[in-house]
């Protein structure tokens, strides 16, 4: 499909495509490149960023003596780090818990980003009755306190049998408000209502749309859900603390026991701090460029 | 580009599926899936055992003894992390007629609301009550005598004490003449008076920790500090209690000026253990668990030791329970795994490895356990200290169903006074008050 | 597209007349406008249906809950009406939970959209390096609250933490992290910003991604400072996302459990109840008193606290950001 310029859209379709269009025609760089006040308040951000995590690596390369006599510990190392990871590994079944938690995070990401695209395309694009309260009602939902649905959730899944299972984590969790809130809020401005109705007009199913149409569109917010709500399953306590056991207890679970004994050992609690943001650390650099090449990419690829 | 997006969804949505019926069936492990056995003995029956307990009972070695003992259980540790968050689990499976673990373990200040729902656990009469002393089985047992808790460790109290500071102090360092300075209560301070008005005193070292800390060990020296043991009604509110003069004695001026401001368990506290002389107290009320705090707090603290004493008398704080749920699947091997672990033989183990104190009679007599010291402690003989101190343990304060919020309560309103010093005595007191009147 | 030999309508042939010149009508006509119909109520309901058993069904229990006496153990009491919702609003703890959390909530929420804003337009920007700089912001974020807790009691820790220390070099005397109200509200409200100050602003980039670059050409010819672009181009451009963000994180805020709970060791918001949130309250009402009854009561205040601060959230940031340029309106595929 060749390009008509953007004036010629703007007179065939409205200034809705139109602006799509200038979108996909988004030069990127060519602006001026941005002075050394630019980098300086970013250097300071990301300093800040790290430093509680850099301040958790050098907590946990000490020991608990260390830690309450100095503060603020120096900013090298101090060396006992693996000595801690060991005792980590000893004290509870981290690759088990780790395991559970990839498994959790990973099915629920990709079931709540395709849920949520799904709902959100609905409530962005299609026109049909009661959809202004039922979207109203999907915000609502997110009033409703957690600690509230705990005794009859438990029931729940009691009488499912699910009580120190997995699926008690995740079918709670396939689909959430925020998703159908994020992916109707951005499909709203990033898909124009033109190129759904192309679609309808060439004969296309309704699913056949969405398909081809809106999920390419949505990629880059999709893109940003799903690592959103991997990283929130991934970090969930305290639902999974009340239903599941040390037996098949995800990561955050498993590392509240390091602080099970009569003492609290900082530094051994601190190791499996690190331990836990590792994966997630390795995750970004692996989906980090996709992540803000879909970020910048705009809507819709031609 | 835009096939290779569809593709990548595509895959996306099988990898979910797949997992997600992975999930599905591979869950439900865990118990061995054979029918309720809970009348037969099924000595060579494959069983796996849950096992739910708190902060450290010492079982490791001991679940590795009795699986090559018994080759057909397999023991699954469930550890939770604190005394709370065990409670927690147990009211939700009462809660909901819901049996995850096949053992769970309490701490007596929870007992009670357990003891009240007995219903709940099975009967483990056929231990024999008569291994421990009868203040312990009654915390376990239910109106109409049925015990369902198994005594594990307990927690007979005596006076840990810094050598260095009762030195700088100018007070006598040896254990015997401590024991005799410490006596009554009075007597503790009268000392501590001595203490704050002496070198050691003026260059910042405190006489104990909290006021909270103390309220633990008087309390448990009361018959009836908080409701009455009849009619169960909620007495500590009443003029002539004896929790309320408990709570005079403590947030006088004199005996706050020997307190050190921190509330146990806090991060503070915590840290504190390694102060020299300043933010330092130099006396701990300590039963056999509190050893391993402080131990494991202040490793390169070589100053501390223990006195055979505790002011009042004998007072017993904490000490723990193993339940069987009725409705679990394995009833009888829990009970049978329950019988050994608490049996005099394996508290006895306990003791001398991790320092939690036995509770069974036999036990505390038992020769090893007598004749543990403690190098930390300045090579104490701990083992003799406490099983004495045990010895001299009469009775436990009666606690009804509401013992357990009533001294969480009465210990905020200490750290109220004490530590984060919102309110004086008098205002503390009131909205204690509020607190107990919202528990009916 | 057509297929059949009749000649075809001209250019903007539309879908009724598409469809009278197939012969075929019927099944596939009526499967059509079925499809059309049904399938908006079909995609939107995996959500509905998860949050009937989920949410819905938590949501009516509680309210049935809080109708009654109702211990946590002994299971349902006598009915009550409105008793437990008297008493709870009597409670002095109760206002102290509200206060807590409204006072964290505003700590936490304001700071962060505006920082996020900032930081967002800063990063809009075309720099070197750009994935390092934007995945930067968002490394707290992987780090588990828990964990975020523990790390900044170490650093608040009172009297001796970092925090003091550093305060220190300042001439400032110890602060009470740990024991006064609005320190400790101050102390949780930071944890709580570290943790998502740097996801909001990448929700934020996103939305500035998305402004048409002719836009702050023209703003640039007509003499526009950059901070004058930002107030005229940028905040009225990503108005939708500001009342998403908003919204989301006033509902999050008001709900604010995690943080407060692993502030000390006890967990229990401090003696006095200083940094005691109105989640916390809850869970002190079911867990700790047994009294499910109240702590259902509480829940469904709460609740409604959130609607209504909800609301008053929505109606503000759309008059706060509403701009000269109006976004055009979206028109939907009609049945």
């Amino acid at each position: 499909m060749s390009a008509p310029s953007v004036p010629a859209i703007e007179q065939m379709a409205g200034r809705g495509a139109a602006r799509a269009a200038a979108r996909k025609h988004h030069v990127e760089g060519g602006s001026r490149r941005p002075r050394w006040l630019t980098y300086l308040v970013l250097t300071i951000v990301l300093v800040i960023s790290f430093y509680p995590l850099y301040y958790t690596f050098l907590l946990s390369s000490s020991t608990s003596q260390n830690i309450a006599r100095h503060p603020i510990p120096s900013l090298i190392p101090e060396g006992h780090f693996f000595d801690n990871v060991r005792r980590v590994f000893d004290t509870i079944d981290f690759w088990g818990a780790t395991w559970n938690s990839i498994v959790v995070a990973v099915i629920t990401s990709v079931s709540v980003v395709m849920f949520s695209t799904l709902a959100g395309f609905s409530f962005a694009k299609l026109r049909f009755k009661g959809r202004g309260p039922l979207l109203v009602f999907v915000i609502a939902t997110t009033a409703v306190p957690t600690q509230l649905g705990v005794v009859p959730l438990f029931l729940v899944m009691k009488n499912l049998h699910w009580i120190d299972t997995l699926q008690a984590i995740i079918v709670p969790g396939l689909v959430t408000a925020f998703g159908v809130f994020w992916m109707t809020q951005y499909l709203e401005s990033a898909l124009p209502y033109e190129l759904v109705e192309a679609a309808r007009v060439d004969g296309a199913s309704m699913f056949r749309t969405f398909w081809s149409i809106a999920l390419p569109a949505a990629r880059p917010a999709a893109t940003m859900l799903g690592l959103f709500t991997f990283v929130a399953s991934w970090t969930n306590f305290f639902w999974p603390s009340i239903v599941l056991r040390s037996s098949h207890a995800t990561l955050p679970v498993a590392l509240s026991l390091l602080q099970a004994t009569y003492f609290k050992d900082l530094a051994l609690i601190m190791a499996g701090v690190v331990l836990s943001v590792v994966p997630l650390l390795v995750l970004f650099l692996i989906a980090g460029r996709q992540l803000v090449a879909g970020i910048m990419a705009g809507a819709v690829k031609g | 580009m835009r096939k290779t997006t569809r593709k990548s969804w595509a895959v996306a949505a099988g990898v979910a599926g797949i997992a997600l019926l992975a999930t599905a069936c591979s869950s439900g492990d865990g118990d061995s899936g054979t029918s309720p056995t809970s009348g037969s003995t099924g000595s060579t029956e494959k069983v796996t055992l849950k096992i739910q307990t708190f902060n450290e009972f010492g079982y490791k070695d001991l679940y590795t003894e009795y699986m090559k003992l018994h080759p057909n259980v397999t023991i699954v540790d469930d550890k939770a992390d604190k005394s709370d968050t065990a409670r927690a689990n147990v009211q939700t499976a009462i809660a909901t007629g819901t049996v995850t673990e096949d053992i769970v373990a309490a701490d007596v200040d929870w007992m009670p609301e357990l003891v009240d729902h007995s219903d709940f656990f099975a009967d483990l009469s056929s231990i024999g009550g008569d291994r421990w002393p009868s203040w312990k089985t009654g915390q376990a047992t239910d109106d109409a005598g049925k015990l369902i808790g198994a005594g594990t460790d307990s927690g007979p109290e005596a006076v840990c004490y810094r050598k260095d500071l009762f030195e700088k102090a100018g007070l006598p360092t040896d254990r015997e003449a401590v024991a005799q300075l410490l006596g009554t209560w009075d007597d503790y301070f009268a000392t501590g008076k001595k203490f704050i008005d002496s070198a050691a005193g003026k260059a910042g070292a405190a006489w104990f920790d909290s006021i909270g800390a103390l309220s633990q060990g008087m309390i448990n020296q009361l018959k009836a500090p908080f409701e009455d043991p009849s009619t169960q009604k909620i007495t500590v509110l009443d003029a002539d209690s004896p929790a309320k003069a408990v709570y005079d004695q403590l947030t006088s001026a004199d005996v706050l000026a020997q307190s050190a401001h921190l509330g146990q368990w806090s991060d503070p506290w915590n840290k504190a253990f390694t102060n020299d002389v300043k933010g330092a107290w130099a006396t701990q009320l300590c039963p056999p668990w509190m050893t391993q705090i402080i131990s494991g707090a202040a490793p390169d603290q070589k100053n501390w030791d223990i006195a055979p004493v505790m002011p009042g008398g004998a007072s017993n704080w904490g000490g723990s329970f193993l339940l069987v749920p009725k409705d679990g699947k394995h009833v009888q091997a829990a009970t049978d795994l329950v019988n050994w672990l608490t049996d005099p033989a394996q508290q006895a183990k306990v003791f001398v490895q991790y320092g939690n104190f036995p509770s069974a009679v036999k036990a505390t007599t038992d020769a090893t356990v007598v004749a543990k010291t403690d190098t930390y402690f300045g090579n104490a003989p701990s083992g003799k200290i406490f099983s004495d101190r045990f010895a001299q343990v009469a009775f436990q304060p009666f606690r009804g169903p509401n013992y357990f919020p009533i001294n969480d309560a009465l210990g905020k309103a200490y750290t109220r006074v004490d530590v984060d010093k919102t309110d004086d005595a008098a205002s503390s007191w009131k909205k204690f008050e509020t607190d107990v009147n919202n528990l009916s | 597209m057509a297929t059949t030999s009749t000649p075809s309508a001209p250019e903007t042939a539309t879908d009724d007349e598409v469809r009278r010149q197939r012969r075929r009508v019927g099944f596939s006509q009526k499967l059509g406008r079925l499809d059309v119909k049904v399938s908006p109520y079909l995609y939107i309901s995996p959500f509905f249906i998860l949050f009937a058993v989920v949410g819905l069904f938590p949501l009516l229990y509680t309210a049935w809950v809080a109708l009654h006496q109702w211990s946590l153990l002994d299971g349902e009491g006598p009915w009550v009406g409105m008793e437990n919702f008297k008493h709870v609003l009597t409670q002095q703890y109760f206002w102290t939970g509200v206060r807590n959390t409204i006072s964290i909530f505003l700590l936490s929420s304001v700071p962060q959209v505006i920082i996020a804003l900032v930081i967002a337009a800063v990063l809009d920007a075309n720099l070197r390096a750009r994935t390092f700089w934007r995945m930067g912001v968002l490394v707290p974020y992987v780090v588990a609250p828990v964990a975020v807790a523990l790390i900044f009691r170490q650093i608040f820790a009172d009297p001796t933490g970092w925090m003091n220390e550093v305060l220190g070099w300042v001439g400032v005397g110890p602060v009470r992290w740990g024991s006064a109200v609005l320190p400790s509200h101050i102390a949780i409200a930071t944890m709580v910003n570290y943790r998502w100050t740097g996801y909001n602003t990448l929700i934020f980039l996103a939305a500035m991604q998305a402004i048409p670059r002719d836009l702050y050409e023209a703003a640039i010819i007509d003499g526009a400072s950059r901070v004058r672009q930002f107030f005229s181009v940028t905040i009225p451009m990503v108005r939708p996302t500001m009342i998403f963000v908003i919204i989301t994180s006033t509902i999050g805020g008001l709900q604010i459990f995690d943080e407060p709970r692993m502030y000390s060791q006890t967990g229990d918001g401090g003696a006095d109840r200083q940094w005691m949130t109105v989640t916390m309250y809850i869970y002190e009402l079911g867990w700790k008193n047994q009294n499910f009854g109240r702590a259902a009561a509480v829940a469904w205040l709460l609740f409604i606290l959130i609607l209504i601060i909800g609301l008053i959230n929505f109606a503000f940031t759309r008059r706060i950001s509403s701009e000269s340029t109006k976004a055009p309106k979206r028109k939907k595929v009609r049945a």
